[in-house]
């Protein structure tokens, strides 16, 4: 993520997915839930960097003879 | 009565041998079940009149002169999660409870007792498998036999804790992100995750199915291989079997680790471990005579793409039961897989990428060596209520941390044999032997070796009071 990017909106996120899957929280559980995501987003930190050349992402999840 | 055989070798051979009742067995095992088992929390169901049903079976096979295989008489038991025909599936949850009892036995229960084995009780686990400790919400906590204070960790904690209590031989757990290893290592019993793929899933209750295996706890190399050697084989109700045939583990040579290239992981490794996983590491890899160490491929990367794996895959799993029942799981599991299902699809599939690069990269460090040693936990078993731990100095949360080891080798498929070590410092705790894909028996070369070599690699059981 550049350093210009808006900064990630665990709230934001977990609102618009749990209303998508129809899932209704108690407000201490989505507050536990936004601090999960949170967490997550760590961890996505750790390997969003790792990028992959045009096709090479299709060689390595769908190779016909994998 | 006479002393029964602990070890399922020995079990099964006096067994064959017509020298030991099955049925007299199963009642021993069955009796300390009741009362071990029960005082360390540790079963769920306890079956005895299956048991000694298929005790008795046995029995009348050796009295027909016929052999009922390599696990004859051998009494074991399974994680929760497995189906046995009969009872409900619990899976570590309340809200499976309500479920109608398994029509048939999930795959693992069908081939260990085809080979002579006597299933007798099902074991505690954390709910669902989204755990490292074992500490359920619903049924309690399993007690550690080395010191009833402590967890087992988990979540295959029952099936790991029956095996070091010395209450059963054997038993069968899963292991997502290490729930073998984890609790291997925290009792101190042997514990092999299997190559993903190699032995078959099915009736097994999943948690991440791209992660997901299934696999032996004993407290010796030989009844380890005899678990795995049984789990082997075909089973169309898994269909991500590998077609590979299988390699059934042989005892008949000496072991021998002559000619094998093993190197110790380095850097992410290293850090953070206690005095007595340090101790442990040291001690196998001096018996092995390691000198060389080697850079294991991101593994800092591949850990972290595990956990997202583990929490879309487990919370699409979930969904529907989280729209229904969501106040019925322990809060900690409901947050995380709600916290799955919230993902974006990007960083879901950023991960899987990962995985197949780094698969490959692991390829090529095992065109280097042939197996790798890890320590497996950072620390041995903390006390049970501890949210958090201590390492060097540094306050870390106890639970997600138990697989800050396990979890980057298990997301790359690959096999590990944890080793149980005891340095002298009191509890146990574990090491991994990592291989390529498929390489079990190289692995077991190595475990029987270090088991062969000094007393610190052989699991005792402890006394209970």
């Amino acid at each position: 993520m550049s350093d210009d990017s808006p900064p990630f909106d665990a709230e934001g996120l977990a609102r618009a997915a749990l209303q998508a899957h129809g899932l209704a929280l108690p407000e201490e559980d989505f507050a536990e839930v936004v601090k999960n995501l949170n967490l997550l987003r760590t961890h996505y930190a750790n390997f969003e960097h790792f990028t992959f050349k045009p096709h090479e992402e299709m060689a390595l999840l769908y190779r016909a003879d994998a | 009565m006479p002393e029964l055989p602990q070890d399922a070798a020995g079990i099964a051979r006096a067994v064959r041998a017509g020298q030991l009742d099955p049925v007299a067995v199963a009642e021993a095992a069955l009796s300390g079940l009741e009362s071990g088992g029960r005082q360390l929390n540790l079963v769920n169901a306890i079956l005895a009149d299956h048991a000694l049903g298929k005790a008795r079976a046995v029995r009348e096979q050796i009295a027909r002169g016929e052999d009922p295989g390599p696990l004859a008489g051998v009494p074991f038991g399974v994680k929760n999660l497995f189906d046995v025909q009969g009872i409900t599936t619990l899976a570590g949850s309340i809200i499976e409870a309500d479920n109608p009892p398994a029509e048939e036995d999930a795959s693992a229960v069908q081939k260990l007792e085809a080979a002579g084995g006597v299933l007798c009780c099902t074991q505690q686990m954390d709910e669902y498998a989204y755990g490292f400790s074992t500490e359920n919400a619903h049924y309690g906590p399993c007690h550690n036999p080395h010191d009833t204070t402590r967890i087992t960790g988990g979540s295959s904690g029952g099936s790991a804790a029956c095996v070091a209590a010395g209450l059963l031989p054997l038993s069968i757990g899963s292991d997502t992100n290490g729930s073998i290893r984890v609790p291997s290592s925290l009792c101190g019993v042997y514990g092999l995750r299997p190559t993903y793929g190699r032995v078959s899933r099915a009736g097994a209750f999943p948690f991440a199915e791209t992660l997901d295996c299934i696999g032996p706890f004993a407290r010796s190399t030989a009844d380890l291989a005899l678990a795995y050697n049984a789990l082997l084989g075909p089973d169309s109700r898994d269909p991500v079997l590998s077609p590979r045939p299988p390699e059934p583990i042989e005892f008949s040579a000496a072991s021998d680790i002559s000619g094998l290239r093993i190197a110790r992981l380095g850097g992410y490794f290293t850090s953070p471990l206690d005095e007595t996983a340090t101790a442990a590491i040291n001690a196998v890899a001096d018996a092995l005579g390691v000198t060389r160490e080697a850079d294991f491929p991101e593994p800092a990367a591949a850990r972290s793409a595990a956990f997202l794996t583990s929490a879309c895959e487990g919370g699409r799993l979930h969904l529907d039961k989280l729209r229904r029942r969501a106040a019925d799981y322990d809060f900690a599991v409901r947050r995380r897989l709600i916290a799955g299902t919230c993902l974006p699809a990007g960083w879901y599939l950023q991960a899987q990428l990962l995985r197949k690069k780094l698969q490959a990269e692991a390829r090529k460090l095992f065109g280097q060596f042939d197996v790798l040693l890890a320590p497996a936990t950072p620390v041995t078993a903390p006390p049970i209520g501890e949210p958090d731990m201590v390492v060097g100095g540094v306050k870390m949360n106890a639970r997600a941390n138990l697989g800050i080891f396990t979890q980057p080798v298990s997301f790359l498929s690959l096999p590990v044999i944890t080793v149980p070590c005891r340095t002298g410092h009191g509890m146990p705790v574990g090491v991994q032997l990592i291989g390529a894909p498929f390489t079990e028996p190289l692995l077991f070369r190595v475990a029987r070796f270090l088991e062969s070599h000094a007393a610190e690699f052989r699991p005792t059981i402890p006394a209970l009071s």
